[in-house]
């Protein structure tokens, strides 16, 4: 029994030394999977001041023009897969702090996209509609949940639909960038989910989001405004 | 990282602490666990068998009783008719007439502890053996159980059960695996003095402790549990013989079960509010008998509670979905709604699932209820388990209702 009783402190030992274990690959496994997408945000950062820049001394030749559409294209597609994936992980992280940061960088990412978006359209003519859809970020009620998964399911359809006629950029908006504050108060949108076309037709009540496919220009053609 | 998840990580520990505990006795004790010492001496014992409405079974269970392997002059049998409604006193006079060692003692209703005070008032033996009416002992089970009381502080000692009609049902089969896991765990348990059922249909009690702890308590639901808490909570000793085996009749319909299952509960419910005093207190018993009991019922409650919370709150978000999507006229899915990446909190309790199923085998080879690994065996025992644990909060929770209700009948 006296040998027997230890196994009470050896147990302890062993539990001790598996918990930790088990945390401690945890950790490296959740950073690990934040350290991706922290990565490829260092990549999309060169791309967006190279786009920026671009766009500053854009002399609205064709040539420069499609060159900058290319670039802002694959940089919103590339972005929008990662910041999916990173819902995810945020979603599925249970012991590293919450990826709030990540998301914040991310987010800024897409509200300068969204303003070159804007600039481009002005410098080259319109060549996509830009929808963007601002979400609830911070603890949303399970009601609120189903409602944004409705609108991905919808934004999603119509990006299927039309994949050459839509830019898709989802923003959380309680992030508390200045710069998406400023975009907010500039088009007047004091709540959210909210979906935006063309930076002109804003959507929230979701039996009207029929409207968001008439308000697309479709017969877009590069024109400079 | 949020409060929820801290206790699941916090139970989680204790989870993997009590997994390698039992793990360590295992191995320490290897070559002890079917370990039987032959007596110095025979004692005299007295079998008790309280039947209520057991025409059916009573025969069967006298008769393994009759064919023990024990020397007959030191045994006696006495049936105690409860009050029974059917030709249970029948059977047992037929008995009587044929064996000079059968006994019967006939009186009104009054439940199983007051019918065991009253058979032990009227035997003679050293010590006292228990069979239920619906139990049936092996031959040597006796002869492997004595032994033990060569130990002068053992109070009470206890058997290995099966589950007779292990192949009525889908249910009889689930209890003959988890019967199987209970006698292990109690005979794991008995390597640090921890013991803490004695089960009705095969157990031994030790007359003059039984005397000094005041007898069984006619006002518990369960009183194999409270007469080993209050041998226990006397310091006595409670061991277990895993090659002592007697077979059992289980409840083959969901109701009786769970009826059963209940009763159970509200018994360990009770003797933990009986004894909550000795918590942490007074050896074994009181730092971890109480403790280990009370933690069971807690991590199998918040198991499933948080399995439920993340269930429903899954579904209500989907219903939510659903409804809105439709709304707004949108595909009700989407495959990345459906993208998967696991959390270590889900990798972490799938790995505990597969190492716990993996000593479940281990046990399953060691009982000789199976031989070697079987992927078979594997997802069967991993099959019943979760339907186990899926099932078994319910009862807890049945349980503790009926209890804090005084709801108490059975």
């Amino acid at each position: 029994m006296l040998n027997n009783k230890y196994a009470f402190l050896e147990a302890l030992v062993i539990a001790v030394f598996v918990f930790s274990a088990g945390i401690a690959i945890g950790v490296y496994f959740e950073n690990n999977r934040s350290g991706q997408i922290q990565n490829l945000y260092y990549d999309y950062e060169i791309t967006v001041s190279d786009v920026s820049a671009s766009l500053d001394i854009l002399s609205s030749s064709n040539q420069s023009c499609n060159q900058v559409w290319t670039k802002l294209l694959f940089l919103n597609d590339k972005v929008y897969e990662t910041a999916m994936k990173l819902e995810k992980y945020d979603n599925s992280n249970k012991i590293t702090p919450e990826l709030i940061v990540l998301h914040k960088r991310y987010d800024l990412l897409r509200t300068i996209l969204w303003q070159q978006f804007i600039l481009a359209k002005k410098k080259c003519g319109v060549e996509r509609n830009t929808v963007v859809y601002l979400y609830q970020y911070r603890d949303p009620s399970i009601e609120t949940r189903g409602i944004q998964g409705a609108i991905s399911n919808y934004l999603t359809d119509l990006d299927n639909k039309y994949p050459d006629k839509i830019v898709l950029i989802p923003i959380a908006a309680d992030l508390d960038l200045s710069s998406l504050e400023l975009m907010k108060s500039f088009y007047g949108i004091d709540s959210y989910p909210i979906v935006i076309v063309n930076e002109k037709y804003q959507v929230q009540d979701l039996n009207a989001f029929d409207s968001i496919e008439t308000n697309l220009d479709l017969n877009n053609s590069r024109t400079k405004k | 990282m949020e409060l929820i998840i801290r206790i699941y990580l916090a139970l989680m520990f204790v989870s993997i602490y009590m997994f390698f505990f039992f793990i360590i006795l295992v191995f320490k004790n290897k070559d002890k666990l079917f370990y039987s010492p032959v007596p110095k001496s025979y004692p005299f014992v007295s079998i008790l068998i309280p039947a209520y409405n057991e025409e059916d079974s009573i025969a069967g269970t006298i008769d393994h009783v009759l064919n023990l392997d024990y020397p007959k002059e030191k045994l006696e049998i006495i049936v105690i008719n409860d009050g029974s409604k059917d030709r249970t006193k029948d059977v047992i006079l037929r008995y009587v007439k044929s064996n000079e060692n059968v006994r019967l003692l006939d009186k009104p209703n009054s439940g199983k502890a007051d019918s065991l005070n009253k058979g032990i008032k009227m035997s003679k033996g050293e010590l006292i053996a228990v069979v239920d009416s619906d139990s049936f002992p092996s031959k040597d089970s006796l002869r492997k159980l004595v032994g033990l009381f060569d130990d002068p502080q053992m109070g009470a000692v206890t058997s290995f059960v099966s589950v007779r009609n292990s192949k009525e049902t889908v249910l009889t089969k689930i209890q003959e695996i988890e019967y199987l896991f209970m006698g292990w765990a109690r005979k794991i348990l008995d390597f640090v003095d921890s013991v803490y059922v004695t089960n009705g249909p095969l157990s031994i009690y030790r007359r003059k402790y039984v005397d000094k702890v005041g007898g069984f308590d006619p006002k518990s639901i369960t009183e194999d549990i409270d007469i080993t808490w209050n041998m226990l909570s006397h310091d006595y000793k409670t061991g277990m013989c895993l090659d002592a085996r007697v077979s059992t009749v289980a409840p083959s319909k969901f109701k009786d079960w769970f009826r059963q299952r209940t009763r159970w509960g509200m018994g360990g419910l009770q003797a933990i509010s009986k004894y909550r005093k000795i918590f942490f207190r007074k050896g074994m018993f009181g730092a971890f008998v109480l403790p280990f009991v009370s933690l069971s019922i807690i991590l199998s409650l918040f198991g499933f509670f948080f399995s439920l919370y993340l269930l429903l709150k899954s579904l209500a978000i989907t219903f939510y979905t659903i409804f809105y999507s439709s709304l707004a006229k949108a595909s009700l899915f989407h495959w990345n709604n459906f993208l998967f990446y696991p959390s270590i909190i889900f990798i972490y309790l799938i790995f505990l699932f597969v190492i716990s199923i993996s000593y479940y085998n281990y046990i399953l080879t060691r009982t000789s209820h199976q031989k070697g690994f079987s992927l078979k065996g594997f997802f069967k025992m991993s099959f019943y388990t979760l339907i186990y644990l899926l099932i078994y909060p319910i009862v807890w929770i049945v349980s503790i209702y009926r209890y804090s209700t005084n709801d108490m009948k059975w």
